[in-house]
């Protein structure tokens, strides 16, 4: 290559690098406007949208009186926690199998199973459910109405094959020999479980357990299925009012979400790197 | 120990069998080990003695054959249940449990008492020199301290016998001749039988009292270092054990108590030791071995009644303390040979010079 | 693995478990939907006939293929079936056009950035995507942020028409799914070897055709990765259309809530789910197909 070759070559570089960092920026951007500005309106004193009335915490006081909010998040919590904790235990148990005990008839279908709701639209899994709760309560009477148990239900379905996935990645990466080096330590197999794996897996459990739990506290579209009279979730509140428009009300309930998803986040990450 | 019958070897194999799916990967292996001794499973990665290991460890349960422990049968036994400890080639240490947890885990599963536990793990963290690092967790220690840590723990319990799966395969080679030394103490102060599993001869030949050379699933030879180096049971031996020089060629009769076998291409026969071998060989075909550092070499043609041989120097390879040459005889074969470069006019010898190649009498040995 | 019969049975609830309630729980229901929407609708609790019906004492179907169809037949739900591919396709597009350069530009990123860089990929999606498509609205509509900030600017003078059109669609499908695009991405740029660079550099070729012929074709199973989570949930999408695309959005999944909220035609629904089914199988088939084949040059090249 001539010298002046080289230098192009040079100037091509840092003009591309600068393409690339603008359109990082311009991603950031694009990401992280929409919430700064539903986070700036909330704290507007005007109930119309565009005219700016000032600084106000008005619809925070509004949201934290309003029963139909309130009636919702509560439940939804619930139904988070709850389904969360059981996709914990389905997916680990998910993942323990396909890991650990790697030839069992029907693995193929298993495998699929596992996968299908990763890839599968919500309205085809809500309705699904639906229809399947309808036709249990028709034969055995069973759910004989939908709501919390229908709602723990779909969740825990859904999440349980996120749980596994992220299990099965960090059971596949350990070292066998440990479980084994417990056994042969005098360590019965599930004492040895209980004693080694579970503790070095910690980490993917609560990663996945707070997956499950997002999922469940973000999900509408399969709540609005199999949920019936009475059980309302937070998002199915949430969708039905800003079907009506933009309220502030949302606004300042938006805000809360993020800012308390954020705070958890930068004290997850903190606790990480301490640890490392 | 007490409990076990005079003679009892600590562990016996009969029959030992393992098929993986079609895949036979130990083939009926006998084996009786005898209480302190340090023995050796030695051979090419994948000829089963890892297999063979887990399933004395109860890591593998055997397709066929049975595993006495002591005098009992422990064939269907679970890992759990059997007086044996395993030091697994990763170590295997719990990475969330500090260094006198991890020694003391097999104690906790039998119930030890918390004082005794203390004790033990100590004496331990003294036997293997880690005095003060008990609160570290594996991860702050470095590969020569994890691995003292994983002997420890597999020796704690006092087993019957302790499994050392390729216990020096991750030192690098420095720590790795040291810490020979340091098995070796510990095994004789502690007293217990240990079984080995390498891929290194010179590791099992430095540790073992006995060795099994293992091939295809199956035991080739099993005996002292020193049995198995000069007398090997197969040309398979032989050559996976040093390096070794093989000459083909017919028994020509019997001279001052050696087989005189004529070989095509050599002026005068070689004489192997008989070994107190009986039989007469005359006339039948024989496979002479000769260990490369028994042959002398040199410019002049030697005195004596050694067979001697011509050639020309081929390649030489200085590795400091010895020298390995490779000799072009005028029939187009080639010997390697080694020669120690001290006190010696082989130090001077360069490729391409014409030398003079002397084995005596007991350097050839007949391999059967 | 070892051990007593115990163990077996251990190893055995293991499986059972998680494996009966997929069945129960995800297959069943898939094969109840199927059985339903080949069936009559009626009027009723449920609203559609059994598919399986007694006469003299012996089963006989009761089926229909009416559901299906009506499907074809109307140009709601035909113009809605390609509507969703089309919309899914364009915005999985748009996502990679500017997925690519953000995961390249993370990857390329001092080692001691990229976690947090990658971070704030990933944080907006720990959040509620309802609160997050629901601040577009606020943005996009007639009398908006965006309308405001471009007239203020002097740019226009009559506001831009955004909200309830399919370009609002694009922009709240490109933002919601644009973390799925670039966490497969970065994975694979991130594992390249730089000395691969260093190489074609060495050899001669200039930064761009390094691009082409190195890092773009060593990228390609994250790009078919990052497409397939972007497409497959954008082509079921109802949230989004249904705030974002007004009453003139026509997606499959949402034509699916309001065939079965609005006309309790469960029948229909079942159909249009399968059809939905049907248009993920097929460009997932496809894919697939590229996808081993693409492995299998990378693997004969390299």
């Amino acid at each position: 290559m001539t010298a002046a070759g080289g230098e192009n070559g040079a100037r091509m570089v840092g003009a591309s690098r600068l393409g690339l960092l603008s359109l990082l920026g311009f991603g950031y951007a694009f990401l992280y406007l929409p919430i700064l500005v539903l986070m700036v309106w909330s704290f507007n004193k005007s109930r119309l949208v565009v005219i700016w009335g000032g600084l106000s915490t008005r619809w925070y006081g509004v949201l934290a009186h309003d029963p139909r909010f309130l009636d919702a998040a509560w439940l939804s919590l619930k139904v988070a926690a709850t389904s969360a904790t059981l996709a914990l235990v389905l997916g680990t148990l998910a993942a323990v199998a396909l890991v650990r005990f790697g030839d069992f008839r029907g693995r193929n279908l298993f495998m699929a199973l596992i996968a299908a709701p990763l890839v599968m639209p919500d309205v085809i899994i809500g309705l699904a459910l639906l229809l399947m709760f309808v036709a249990l309560g028709q034969t055995v009477g069973w759910p004989s109405q939908r709501g919390f148990t229908t709602l723990v239900i779909a969740h825990a379905t859904i999440a349980m094959t996120y749980v596994a996935v992220v299990v099965r990645a960090r059971l596949g990466q350990m070292d066998h020999s440990l479980e084994e080096a417990a056994m042969d330590l005098g360590a019965r197999p599930a004492k040895a479980f209980a004693l080694i794996t579970l503790p070095l897996l910690a980490p993917s459990l609560a990663a996945g357990w707070l997956l499950a739990f997002t999922l469940s506290l973000d999900d509408v579209v399969v709540a609005q299925f199999v949920t019936g009279p009475g059980a309302t979730t937070l998002p199915i509140e949430v969708f039905s009012s800003v079907r009506m428009g933009v309220s502030p009300e949302i606004n300042a309930l938006g805000t809360i979400i993020v800012l308390v998803v954020a705070v958890g986040i930068l004290a997850a990450w903190r606790l990480m790197r301490a640890r490392a | 120990m007490a409990g076990l019958a005079a003679g009892e070897p600590a562990l016996r194999l009969e029959g030992v069998t393992k098929l993986f799916g079609t895949v036979t990967a130990v083939d009926g292996v006998d084996l009786a080990i005898a209480e302190g001794e340090f023995f050796s499973l030695l051979g090419p990665s994948g000829c089963g003695k890892s297999t063979l290991l887990r399933m004395m460890a109860g890591l593998e349960s055997p397709s066929a054959g049975r595993i006495l422990i002591g005098g009992a049968d422990m064939t269907g036994t679970p890992a759990y249940g059997r007086p044996v400890n395993m030091m697994f080639q990763s170590y295997a240490l719990f990475p969330h449990m500090s260094v006198e947890d991890n020694i003391a885990f097999g104690l906790r599963q039998d119930g030890v008492k918390r004082a005794e536990i203390r004790e033990r793990v100590a004496a331990m963290l003294a036997l293997v020199q880690l005095e003060g690092l008990g609160r570290r967790r594996p991860g702050q220690l470095s590969g020569g301290q994890r691995q003292r840590v994983a002997l420890a723990r597999c020796l704690v319990k006092r087993p019957k016998v302790v499994l050392l799966d390729e216990p020096l395969a991750a030192l690098d080679k420095r720590l790795r001749q040291r810490t020979q030394f340091e098995l070796m103490r510990i095994q004789n102060e502690v007293g217990l039988t240990f079984v080995m599993v390498t891929h290194d001869q010179e590791e099992a030949m430095t540790l073992s009292t006995r060795i099994a050379v293992m091939e295809n699933g199956r035991i080739l030879q099993v005996g002292r270092p020193r049995d198995i180096y000069e007398r090997p049971a197969g040309r398979q031996v032989a050559d996976f054990i040093g390096t070794a020089n093989f000459f083909e060629g017919t028994a020509a009769g019997y001279r001052d108590g050696h087989l005189a076998v004529a070989v095509e291409g050599l002026a005068a026969p070689l004489l192997a030791a008989l070994d107190g071998e009986s039989g007469d060989r005359a006339g039948g075909p024989v496979t002479l071995m000769v260990r490369p550092e028994r042959i002398a070499l040199s410019r002049t043609p030697p005195a004596g009644t050694d067979a001697v041989l011509t050639g020309t120097v081929a390649a030489v390879a200085y590795h400091g303390d010895a020298s390995q040459y490779r000799v072009e005889l005028a029939g187009g074969r080639s010997v390697l040979v080694t020669a120690a470069n001290f006190g010696h006019d082989a130090a001077a010898i360069d490729r391409g010079e014409a030398v003079f190649l002397a084995i005596p009498p007991s350097a050839a040995r007949v391999v059967p | 693995m070892s051990g007593g019969r115990a163990n077996l049975w251990g190893a055995r609830l293991v499986v059972a478990l998680p494996f009966l309630w997929l069945a129960l729980f995800f297959l069943a229901p898939f094969l109840i939907v199927a059985a339903i929407s080949l069936s009559h609708a009626r009027i009723g609790i449920p609203p559609y006939e059994p598919v399986v019906v007694w006469r003299h004492h012996w089963p006989a179907a009761n089926i229909t293929f009416n559901n299906f169809a009506r499907l074809f037949r109307d140009d709601l739900y035909v113009a809605a079936y390609f509507g969703s591919l089309k919309i899914a396709a364009i915005s999985t597009l748009l996502c990679l056009g500017l997925g690519y350069p953000m995961a390249l530009a993370i990857a390329r990123a001092r080692p001691d950035r990229r976690n947090l860089l990658l971070m704030l990929v990933i944080l907006p999606f720990w959040t509620s995507f309802l609160i997050r498509v629901y601040a577009w609205m606020g943005i996009l509509k007639d009398q908006g942020l965006l309308n405001l900030l471009l007239k203020s600017l002097g740019i226009i003078h009559h506001s831009l028409v955004i909200l309830d059109t399919p370009t609002a669609v694009y922009i709240g499908i490109v933002y919601s799914y644009l973390p799925f695009m670039i966490l497969p991405l970065y994975a694979t740029l991130e594992r390249q070897d730089p000395a691969l660079l260093e190489a074609a550099a060495d050899l001669g070729a200039r930064p761009w055709r390094t691009f082409l012929s190195v890092t773009l074709p060593l990228s390609f199973p994250g790009i078919v990765a990052g497409c397939l989570l972007v497409f497959i949930p954008a082509v079921g999408e109802y949230v989004i259309p249904d705030l974002l695309g007004g009453s003139g959005s026509n997606m499959l999944g949402k034509a699916l809530w309001d065939v079965f909220a609005l006309d309790r035609d469960w029948p229909t629904a079942s159909a249009l789910a399968v059809a939905l089914l049907v248009a993920l199988i097929v460009p997932l088939a496809l894919l697939q197909r590229l996808q081993r084949r693409l492995a299998r040059t990378v693997e004969a090249g390299s």
